[in-house]
C-alpha cells in the first residue's frame, strides 16, 4: 500500500459573516495516498472550494488537524505555509489564472524563481514542463495570444514545474470547451500514470470517473466515496 | 449639457472619497497659484492711477556704470526744453526732512520735491485744498507744501482746517496749501511721502551740470513711440555729451515706462518665478486629478461602452467627461478662493516695504478671472486625457465580462505612469528650487561679510539744508558734538558717524586714478566706492584693519587728504607692493585732489549687492571732516554696545537732540534688524517656494500613493497567484516597491535635469544667494526618493495582507 500523502482529520471550517455562523465544512476525514487521482464531486456551495483551500495550505482550517507529508501543517506561520505551497502543491485553477504581463515562459518559472533555483535549473525545469504539456513552442507568447485550452496547458506546466508532491485542480476543465475539457482530462491522466498525486475538485460526473476514487461532498460534510468505474 | 452637469454632480455625490481628495488637491493648486496671482497683481501688474498711464515715461541718464542714473538740473533742462516727443517733462528728487514743532518731539518726514509739470502729468486732484500754483513754483517765493493723506489724518485728524496752517520744516515756516490723495503713498506708487513740495530751484542751481540728483518723468505726445522718443532724447544726449564733455562724457538717455520702474528687477523676477513655480503645483495637482480620473475610467469602462453601444458619439462621451471635470475644478477654485484669501492675509502681513509693515493684496475682479481661467484651463487639462481614453473604449469587450483567466496588460498603466513620472519631477524641480534658494538665504546671512552686525546698534540722522548748517564748518561742529557724546553713551565699545552703513551699501562712486601711472582711457577709469567715514568707523562697525591705520582726529580738512583703501584695490592696483604712502585722485589731471592711502581693511560685503551685483571690487573710506559738509547731510550712526539696544537708542537720540533739539534719530534698529529687514522679503520668497514645494512633494505623494495602491488593487489577481504559488510577503513587497521606485528614480533623474535649470535660473537673478549646489539638490532627491518610498510601501505592506483565496475568486 502506498504511503499516506495528505491526511484531514476532523476538519471543520467556519466562516463568520454579520454574526452568522456558516459552517462550511463540518468533520471531514480525508487521506490520500501517494500517486492516487481523487475527484471530489458535489453540487455548488458544498465545500469543494474550501476543502480545496485548506488542501492548498490557502486557508487554514477551524478545527481539526492536517498532515501534509507526515507534517502537520495547521499552525505554520504564512510564511513556512508559503514555502510549503511553492515547493509541495502545484495548483490547477478553473481560470487558469495566468499572469498576462509575463510570458508562458515566464509563468512557468515563476514558482522556480520563489525557491531561489538557479536559472540554469530553471530553464531546464521549465522547457520540461512545457514540453510535457506539448507548449514548448509556445514559450515567447503571453497569455492573451494563446486559446482557454492552450492557457491551462500552461497553467498546468506550471503547477509541474515545481515537481510537487501533489497537483490541486479546481475545476480545471470549468472555463473550457468540450474538445479542450477532455485534452486537459487526457493530459492529468497521462500525469497520473507517470506517478502524480492529483486532487481534483469537479461537479462533471464525467470528468470524475477520470479519477480512482471520487469524495462527494453536500453541506460540507463527506457524504459518499466511491471508486471509479472505469471500463 | 444640462443632463451631463447633472449627470456629472451625481457621479461626484456618488463617489465622496474620490470627490473630497479632489477637491482639496483643486482648492490647494489653484488656491496656491490664486495667491501668488494676487502678490503679482498687487505689486508687478498695478497700473499707475495717472490717466494714460502707458504715456508716462521714466527719463534716466546713462553711463557705463548704471542705465538707471539721475540728471544734473542744466542737463534735465536741456533735454526738457530741446525735446519734441514729451508733452511735459517733470524733475523731482527724494528729500528727508524734519517736522520740529516747538514743545513737540522732532519728527522725520519722507519728501519729494517736484517742478509744476509733474502734478499736472500725474492728473493729481487735491483731497483738500490746491496744487503750487505757477508763482509758489518760481525761486523766492515763501515756501508751502501739500502734505499726505496720512500725515493730515495722523496729526491733524483729517480736518480739512489744516490748510493754511504752518509747519516747521527742517526749521523753516511751511505752509499747508493742500492734501494729496491718499493713493499717492501706496507702497508699490511713491510709498511714504509725508510732504510734496515745489522745485523752486534758483536758476544757478538750474545752470549745476557737474552733480546729478534730479529724477526725470515726461508725458509722451499722442502718438509718439517710445522708439521715436529715445532716439530723439539719445541725439539730445549726444549733442550735450559734445557741447559738455567734461560732466556729459559717455551719458546718454534711457527711456522706460513709468510702471516698469516703480518695482524692483530683482523682485520682479523672483516674484514671477515664484508665479512660475506655482504653476507647477497646478500642474503636478492636475496630474494627481488626471491619474484619479484615469482610475475611475477604468472603473467605469462598462458603463462607456454601454453609452457607445446605446449610441453615443465620441464627442459626446469626452464631452461628458470634460463637463465633469470642469465642474470639479470650477468647484475647487471656489474652495480656492478661501485658500488664496487665507494665504494673502499671511503675507500681507509678511510683507515690508519702505519700512511700513503690512501690504493690501486684494482679492479682486482681475484675481477672480484668474483664478476662473485657472480652474477652466485645470478642468480641461486634467479632464482630456481621460475623456479621450474613455472614448476609446472597445464597446464589444469592454461589455464582455472578464472571461479570460489572465490578468490585465500593462499598457493601460503607461498613461499613469507617465503622468507620476512628470508629477515627481516637478515636486524635485520644486524641491531643488526651494531647497537652493532658503540654503542660500541661511548662507547668506551666516556668511563672514567683512563686518560685524552683531551687538551693533544703527540709526539715521538728516541734517537740514538750513542757516544752522549751511557751512562746512557749521556741519563739522555739529558731527564733532555728536562724535563726542556717542563716545559716552552706555557700554560703548565703539561709535561712529558715515554717510551710509554697509546695509544700504555705499554712499558714491567714482573715477579714480593713480599717481604716477597714465591716466586711463576715457570712460575707461578705474571706479571705486566711497564712505565718508569719522575715525571710529571702522572699530564700530566691525571691519578689520589689514595694514597702516584708521582715521583719526588730525585727518580733518585742510590737513593732507587721506584715504583708506580695502583689500582688492590694495592688491590689484599696487601687487607685491606697500600701497601705504600711495596717492589716488580724480582722474582729471589739472585737479587730481590726491589723498593718501594710509590704511588698508578687509572687503565688505553690502547686503544691497544681494539684489544688484556690486559696480566694482574696489572700496575706499575718506574722512568725514575732510568731506565738504553740503554733501553729507544723509548721515547713519553706528554704535557698539554692551547695553541692551533699547537703551542705547534711548541714549542716542538723546544725545542727539541735546544738541539740535530740531533733529530727530529714525530708522533706529540693531544690524541684526536692519539685516533682517532686508532679507525678509527674500526669507519670504523663502518661504513660499518651501510652501510649494512642500505642497508639491505632498501631492505628488498621494499621486504616487494613489497609483500604487491602485496598481495593487487592479494586480490583486496576480499578487493572488504569486501568493498561491509560494511568494513570500517580502517578494510581494518588493514587487510592488520596485514598480513605484521605478517610476520615482525616473522622475527624479528628469526632475534633476530640470532642478538644475531652475537653480541656474535663480543664480542668474540673485548670484549672491548661492545655495550649495549639487549637494543641495542630492538632499532634496533623497527626501523625495525616501517620501516615494514610505506612499509605496504603504500600499505594498497592504498588498502582502491580501487572501489568495479572495484574490483568486474575484478573478
Amino acid at each position: 500500500m502506498p504511503p499516506t500523502l495528505l491526511k484531514l482529520d476532523n476538519v471543520t471550517k467556519v466562516f463568520l459573516t454579520d454574526e452568522v455562523e456558516t459552517h462550511a465544512l463540518s468533520g471531514i476525514h480525508l487521506e490520500i495516498t501517494k500517486g492516487e487521482y481523487v475527484a471530489i464531486a458535489g453540487p455548488s456551495g458544498c465545500g469543494k472550494s474550501t476543502l480545496l483551500s485548506i488542501l492548498g495550505l490557502l486557508d487554514t482550517p477551524t478545527d481539526g488537524s492536517y498532515i501534509l507529508n507526515d507534517r502537520p501543517v495547521q499552525g505554520l506561520t504564512p510564511a513556512e505555509r508559503a514555502r510549503i505551497r511553492n515547493r509541495e502543491i502545484g495548483f490547477i485553477f478553473q481560470s487558469f489564472n495566468l499572469i498576462g504581463d509575463l510570458t508562458v515562459y515566464e509563468n512557468v518559472e515563476l514558482p522556480l524563481t520563489y525557491r531561489g533555483m538557479p536559472a540554469s535549473d530553471r530553464r531546464a525545469r521549465v522547457e520540461e514542463a512545457l514540453e510535457k504539456v506539448g507548449m514548448g513552442h509556445r514559450a515567447k507568447h503571453v497569455p492573451s495570444q494563446l486559446s482557454g485550452g492552450q492557457q491551462q496547458r500552461v497553467a498546468v506546466a506550471r503547477a509541474l514545474a515545481g515537481q510537487p508532491a501533489v497537483l490541486l485542480a479546481d475545476e480545471p476543465t470549468g472555463n473550457l470547451d468540450s474538445k479542450n475539457g477532455d485534452a486537459v482530462m487526457e493530459l492529468l491522466q497521462s500525469l497520473h500514470r507517470t506517478g502524480s498525486t492529483i486532487l481534483m475538485v469537479t461537479h462533471d460526473t464525467r470528468f470524475a470517473r477520470h479519477a480512482d476514487r471520487t469524495v462527494h461532498l453536500f453541506d460540507g460534510r463527506v457524504v459518499e466515496e466511491s471508486a471509479a468505474q472505469k471500463s | 449639457m444640462l443632463n451631463d452637469i447633472r449627470f456629472a454632480f451625481r457621479q461626484l455625490v456618488k463617489s465622496p472619497g474620490f470627490t473630497g481628495v479632489a477637491l482639496a488637491t483643486l482648492a490647494l493648486g489653484i488656491g496656491a497659484n490664486t495667491a501668488m496671482f494676487t502678490v503679482l497683481n498687487a505689486i508687478v501688474l498695478k497700473k499707475s492711477p495717472a490717466p494714460e498711464p502707458a504715456r508716462l515715461i521714466s527719463v534716466f541718464r546713462t553711463a557705463p556704470q548704471s542705465q538707471t542714473w539721475p540728471f544734473s538740473p542744466a542737463n534735465f533742462k536741456d533735454l526738457r526744453d530741446q525735446n519734441t516727443s514729451f508733452s511735459s517733462m517733470a524733475a523731482y528728487t527724494w528729500a528727508s526732512v524734519n517736522l520740529a514743532e516747538p514743545g513737540q518731539p522732532a519728527e522725520r518726514l519722507a519728501a519729494v520735491t517736484a517742478s509744476a509739470e509733474f502734478f499736472t502729468q500725474f492728473g493729481v486732484s487735491p483731497v483738500v485744498g490746491r496744487l503750487f500754483t505757477p508763482k509758489e513754483d518760481q525761486a523766492g517765493t515763501g515756501r508751502v507744501a501739500l502734505i499726505s493723506d496720512g500725515l493730515w489724518r495722523s496729526h491733524f485728524g483729517g480736518d480739512s482746517s489744516v490748510i493754511g496752517k504752518v509747519l516747521r520744516i527742517d526749521g523753516a515756516p511751511v505752509t499747508v496749501v493742500g492734501v494729496m490723495p491718499a493713493i499717492y503713498e501706496e507702497p508699490m506708487y511713491f510709498g511714504r511721502v509725508d510732504v510734496w513740495e515745489p522745485l523752486n530751484y534758483d536758476a544757478k542751481t538750474w545752470e549745476i551740470r557737474n552733480n546729478n540728483w534730479l529724477q526725470a518723468v515726461g508725458r509722451l505726445k499722442p502718438g509718439v513711440s517710445m522708439a521715436r522718443a529715445q532716439a530723439e532724447m539719445a541725439a539730445i544726449a549726444a549733442r550735450l555729451e559734445h557741447d559738455h564733455p567734461e560732466t556729459n562724457a559717455q551719458n546718454s538717455v534711457n527711456l522706460v515706462p513709468w510702471d516698469s520702474v516703480r518695482q524692483d528687477p530683482t523682485t520682479t523676477k523672483i516674484i514671477w518665478l515664484c508665479m512660475g513655480l506655482s504653476g507647477f503645483v497646478l500642474l503636478i495637482a492636475c496630474a494627481n486629478l488626471a491619474n484619479l480620473q484615469l482610475a475611475r475610467t477604468a472603473d467605469r469602462l462598462h458603463e462607456h461602452a454601454l453609452r457607445m453601444a446605446l449610441g453615443a458619439s465620441r464627442l459626446q462621451l469626452m464631452r461628458q467627461f470634460i463637463v465633469e471635470s470642469l465642474l470639479l475644478s470650477l468647484l475647487g477654485a471656489t474652495v480656492g478662493i478661501f485658500v488664496a484669501l487665507w494665504a494673502t492675509r499671511y503675507l500681507g502681513s509678511q510683507i515690508t516695504i519702505t519700512e511700513v509693515p503690512g501690504f493690501d493684496l486684494p482679492v479682486n475682479r482681475p484675481v477672480l478671472l484668474f483664478n476662473l481661467a485657472a480652474a477652466v484651463a485645470t478642468g480641461v487639462i486634467f479632464g482630456t486625457a481621460p475623456a479621450m481614453i474613455a472614448s476609446r473604449a472597445d464597446v464589444n469587450s469592454a461589455l464582455k465580462q472578464s472571461g479570460r483567466g489572465s490578468t490585465a496588460g500593462r499598457s493601460r498603466h503607461r498613461m499613469r505612469h507617465a503622468l507620476i513620472v512628470c508629477e515627481l519631477a516637478l515636486a524635485l524641480v520644486l524641491l531643488g528650487g526651494a531647497g537652493h534658494f532658503v540654503n542660500g538665504i541661511q548662507r547668506l546671512v551666516k556668511s563672514d561679510m567683512g563686518w560685524r552686525p552683531e551687538g551693533l546698534v544703527t540709526a539715521s540722522l538728516t541734517i537740514p539744508f538750513n542757516a544752522n548748517y549751511a557751512t562746512d564748518e557749521q556741519c563739522r561742529a555739529f558731527f564733532d558734538k555728536l562724535e563726542a557724546r556717542m563716545a559716552g553713551l552706555p557700554g560703548v565699545e565703539g561709535a561712529s558717524i558715515s554717510a551710509t552703513l554697509p546695509i544700504a551699501g555705499f554712499w558714491s562712486s567714482g573715477n579714480f586714478a593713480v599717481e604716477g601711472r597714465p591716466l586711463a582711457q576715457e570712460g575707461k577709469e578705474p571706479l571705486t566706492y566711497y564712505n565718508p567715514v569719522t575715525s571710529g568707523y571702522f572699530s564700530a562697525v566691525g571691519i578689520r584693519l589689514v595694514r597702516g591705520r584708521a582715521f583719526n582726529d588730525a585727518d580733518r580738512q585742510g590737513r593732507t587728504q587721506v584715504v583708506i583703501i580695502n583689500e582688492s584695490m590694495a592688491r590689484t592696483m599696487w601687487p607685491g607692493q606697500d600701497p601705504i604712502g600711495k596717492r589716488i585722485g580724480d582722474p582729471d589731471p589739472a585737479n587730481p585732489d590726491w589723498r593718501v592711502v594710509v590704511g588698508v581693511v578687509a572687503d565688505i560685503r553690502a547686503l544691497v549687492e544681494v539684489f544688484r551685483p556690486a559696480d566694482t571690487p574696489f572700496q575706499a573710506y575718506r574722512p568725514l571732516a575732510q568731506v565738504p559738509g553740503n554733501t553729507a547731510h544723509y548721515l547713519s550712526l553706528a554704535v557698539r554696545s554692551s547695553a541692551p539696544p533699547s537703551a542705547v537708542g534711548a541714549a542716542l537720540r538723546s544725545a542727539v537732540s541735546g544738541i539740535d533739539s530740531d533733529q530727530p534719530v529714525f530708522s533706529l534698529h540693531t544690524a541684526t534688524e536692519s539685516i533682517q529687514h532686508f532679507t525678509g522679503g527674500l526669507a519670504l520668497a523663502g518661504r513660499i517656494l518651501s510652501a510649494f514645494a512642500l505642497l508639491g512633494l505632498t501631492l505628488s505623494a498621494v499621486g504616487l500613493y494613489g497609483v500604487i495602491a491602485n496598481v495593487v488593487a487592479q494586480r490583486t489577481p496576480e499578487i493572488g497567484i504569486r501568493m498561491a504559488l509560494g511568494a513570500q510577503a517580502r517578494e510581494v513587497v518588493w514587487m510592488v516597491l520596485k514598480q513605484g521606485m521605478v517610476l520615482a528614480l525616473v522622475g527624479a533623474a528628469i526632475g534633476l535635469a530640470c532642478a538644475a535649470g531652475i537653480i541656474r535660473m535663480l543664480n542668474s537673478i540673485l548670484p549672491a544667494v548661492s545655495g550649495g549646489g549639487p549637494a543641495t539638490l542630492a538632499a532634496m532627491t533623497a527626501v523625495l526618493i525616501a517620501v516615494a518610498l514610505i506612499a509605496c510601501y504603504l500600499p505594498a505592506r497592504r498588498a502582502t495582507r491580501i487572501n489568495p483565496i479572495s484574490a483568486l475568486r474575484s478573478d
